[in-house]
């Protein structure tokens, strides 16, 4: 989908126009909106005048994953759908504002922090939650250790298509956390909480995993977990090719994962068991997918994967929409007797994501996320959880937003140890 | 269709559209394209007797606003290149091909015998017009330079008998400027001098803007650069204001210019007492082709007001404008805001609080509600509301 600002035409006057269609709300609903907060009439203001030093400065200090979010936000969701220009004409652009400042703004001078105080608090996991809580924790002088099982940066460095997110962009996110003084181990997996008895506060923030799809033929050669394939073609494998790829799911990670299956040049279909319009997916995503030549399949749900050794086709059901549920869409019923087969080479079930199964003496909530109080804090004192293994992660900047809550929450937290 | 016809000191104008000095007008060809687009008139690009130097720096423009909608314009430009015996040459050749056209010449001279040989000239080439310049900005009377002509009224009144005792029947119109301290002071001097009617008003000097990061003024000139003169939409309510001070004080036919746009801007300065409306910066930006919207737009106008003719509108708004402050029928008026309208962006909140009077409260349903009490009536929040008709003043018991 074009993008008016960015793809167009990225000159100042141009921006400056869109900027000044803001009406510059008092008590803007966007900056409400925004997970993030940020000063959203402010750094407008300040574009207008031609001030995009000040502009990227509250931008990024309200956002670290500032960047990031100026591609991946689905701002029909956030700022934008709140926009009270709507009730004149169209919302203001406003992730395409914010990512002109990020895109023209180099690089912003980092202010070392106060005299630390003599606490260390660890952080598992090096997403932008993790990330972010141990910014704000390290810049109000606490020392920080983060530790990543992989490398940092998490979802955007390692699953979200460089199609949709420049790399360069993410870098810029993630560079700065390597020039400050936090202590970041990568290829580090804290395997028990024991290993770090000696931090005053522990948050975890480690993300979730693929739910697993419960029928028959899961385990067969050329069944993919989404995860691993937005994973291997960021790192640049292509090797997939030529295929009849089947996803089920309509969730944006099954979306991404058509998406880079059509990229590679197979022939990729998107099963989803309710009607579009219902998939939890963002509506630029779900164009984009269209768009791209995937097709689409609604109102089906797999049965079993069949074939020998590998995938040779999916059965599946057909389904019809029942009463809505609690989420308020309506519940598919399977229609007895619709069953059919499609024959496929490759099957991604992409149905959604679930806690990893790690860290046994956090309390669990029936879906199997971790279980916190409304300051973050798990069963156990002093062991905070934040992100997606809550279940409340969802986009980037909400990781954001919940890194931010909780470093205040452990601020203090340490305040009342002492 | 109304017939927009319209006659300006004994001269017949098809309609009151007349093209103004120019760089517009100093080309016979794009003079002839302008009178073949519609427009009534031209007044040609001022010219000057034989031997005077006219060296003109470029860029002489500069304009503030936005690509397409700029607000006004400013340019360092100097009267024509071309001399007078090319000017009556060219007066003569756009007579013969429009002779149902108005054809102006404006003249600029330095000496008595310059301004009288000028007009001279001209009438003979058959020019239905003359319109002095006593108000360039970039030129000068000699004796005071950097001074024009129209900021003295003894040079007014002098000069402009000088031209008046030259010609033999043609009109003569004086174009003024703005940048006076009492303009009805100069009209008079204009009057006395026995000219038949003015030209309100020229440009206004101005400082086009300083480049900050080079820290030169705009428009460059090679490092440096000099006042403009300020024209376009910016300038429109100081010709109004001229305008409506000569009309009324000095009942005089004026020509109007400066900051005319569209058809609406011609009968605002009609309304004030404007007989005929001059285009400059508009065709500028523009083109000629706006001539066909001035010409339908006016007719619209006129039909739809029940008048006969432009004529009848010339003045019908001065008896509003109060002679004095204290003539103002003042009555309390206080704001009221339309909540169907409203759409909870509160700008009139933050405008009356930090502006205003603090009469206006904003409520967590983002619904502005204004505190009779302390509402003067000031407008401020209908000023910023960017709703069309959401907040009105309301006379008040």
């Amino acid at each position: 989908m074009k993008t008016l600002i960015l793809e167009n035409q990225r000159s100042y006057s141009f921006v400056k126009k869109e900027a000044e269609r803001c009406l510059l709300c008092y008590d803007p609903p966007c900056t409400e909106k925004c997970p993030a907060h940020i000063d959203i009439p402010g750094f407008i203001m300040n574009i207008r005048s031609g001030n995009l030093e000040a502009a990227y400065h509250k931008i990024v200090s309200a956002n670290p994953f500032a960047n990031t979010c100026g591609y991946v936000c689905p701002d029909e969701v956030l700022c934008q759908s709140v926009c009270i220009r709507a009730k004149l004409d169209e919302p203001i652009r406003i992730r395409e504002l914010h990512c002109f400042v990020t895109e023209s703004v180099e690089h912003l001078e980092i202010e070392m922090p106060q005299k630390t105080k003599g606490k260390k608090v660890a952080v598992i996991g090096g997403g932008p939650a993790g990330l972010t809580c141990a910014l704000k924790l390290w810049e109000k002088g606490i020392e920080v250790d983060v530790f990543e099982k992989d490398k940092i940066g998490g979802i955007p460095v390692v699953e979200i298509p460089s199609d949709r997110l420049p790399q360069s962009a993410v870098e810029r996110d993630i560079s700065k956390f390597r020039l400050l003084g936090i202590r970041i181990h990568e290829k580090t997996e804290v395997k028990s909480l024991s290993e770090l008895s000696n931090y005053d506060a522990i948050v975890v923030a480690t993300g979730v995993t693929t739910r697993k799809l419960d029928i028959s033929g899961i385990d067969l050669e050329g069944v993919i977990d989404p995860k691993e394939l937005l994973r291997s073609y960021k790192k640049g494998r292509k090797e997939i090719t030529g295929k009849r790829a089947v996803v089920i799911g309509g969730g944006n990670v099954a979306l991404d994962a058509a998406y880079v299956l059509k990229e590679m040049g197979n022939c990729v279909i998107v099963t989803y068991r309710r009607e579009l319009q219902y998939a939890p997916s963002w509506t630029k995503e779900k164009v984009l997918t269209f768009l791209k030549g995937v097709e689409f399949m609604y109102l089906v749900s797999p049965v079993a994967i069949k074939g020998e050794k590998r995938v040779e086709a999916v059965e599946f059901v057909r389904m019809r929409l029942g009463e809505p549920d609690e989420s308020g869409r309506p519940v598919p019923v399977p229609i007895e007797g619709s069953n059919f087969t499609l024959s496929a080479d490759i099957v991604v079930p992409a149905i959604g994501e679930t806690a990893p199964d790690i860290f046994p003496e956090l309390e669990r909530d029936d879906k199997g996320y971790v279980k916190t109080d409304s300051s973050y804090m798990t069963n156990i004192e002093g062991v905070f959880a934040i992100g997606d293994i809550t279940g409340k992660g969802g986009t980037i900047v909400e990781a954001v937003a919940q890194g931010k809550s909780v470093s205040e929450a452990v601020i203090n937290y340490l305040g009342r140890a002492r | 269709m109304n017939n927009l016809a319209i006659e300006f000191l004994g001269v017949k104008f098809e309609n009151p559209f007349v093209l103004g000095a120019a760089p517009s007008t100093d080309d016979l060809d794009m003079v002839r394209r302008g009178f073949e687009a519609g427009w009534a008139g031209a007044v040609l690009k001022t010219t000057s007797v034989p031997g005077t130097k006219v060296e003109i720096a470029y860029p002489m423009l500069a304009s503030i606003g936005e690509p397409g909608k700029k607000f006004c314009l400013g340019n360092i430009d100097l009267i024509s290149v071309h001399h007078v015996d090319e000017v009556a040459k060219r007066v003569e050749i756009l007579k013969r091909e429009f002779p149902e056209k108005v054809v102006i010449a404006s003249i600029m001279g330095s000496s008595k015998e310059e301004w009288q040989s000028l007009v001279r000239i001209l009438e003979e080439a058959g020019a239905d017009m003359i319109e002095c310049s006593f108000s360039c900005p970039q030129g000068n009377i000699g004796e005071e330079p950097g001074k024009m002509l129209a900021q003295s009224t003894q040079a007014t009144e002098l000069v402009t008998s000088w031209v008046v005792g030259a010609r033999k029947k043609i009109p003569v119109l004086i174009k003024i400027t703005p940048q006076v301290t009492d303009i009805v002071e100069i009209a008079m001097a204009v009057k006395r001098g026995g000219a038949d009617g003015i030209t309100a008003s020229n440009t206004i000097p101005a400082l086009m803007g300083i480049d900050i990061w080079t820290l030169k003024p705009n428009p460059p000139v090679n490092g440096k650069s000099i006042y403009s003169g300020l024209s376009g939409p910016a300038i429109k309510p100081i010709t109004l204001r001229v305008i409506a001070e000569i009309a009324r004080y000095t009942g005089m036919p004026i020509a109007g210019t400066g900051g005319a746009m569209d058809w609406r801007d011609a009968v605002e300065f009609m309304l004030v007492g404007a007989h005929i409306v001059q285009y400059v910066t508009a065709v500028m930006f523009y083109g000629f082709r706006i001539i066909d919207d001035l010409v339908t737009g006016l007719q619209f106008y006129i039909e739809k007001m029940g008048f006969e003719s432009p004529e009848d509108i010339i003045g019908k708004s001065l008896p509003h404008i109060a002679w004095s402050y204290d003539e103002l029928p003042i009555r309390k008026v206080r704001s009221r805001i339309d909540l169907e309208k409203c759409i909870g962006c509160g700008n009139c909140y933050i405008a009356c609080r930090d502006g205003g009077h603090m009469a206006i409260e904003f409520g967590e349903d983002r619904k502005p509600n204004v505190i009779d009490e302390r509402c003067v009536g000031c407008s401020l929040c209908k000023e910023v509301c960017p709703v069309e008709g959401c907040i009105e003043l309301k006379p008040v018991e």
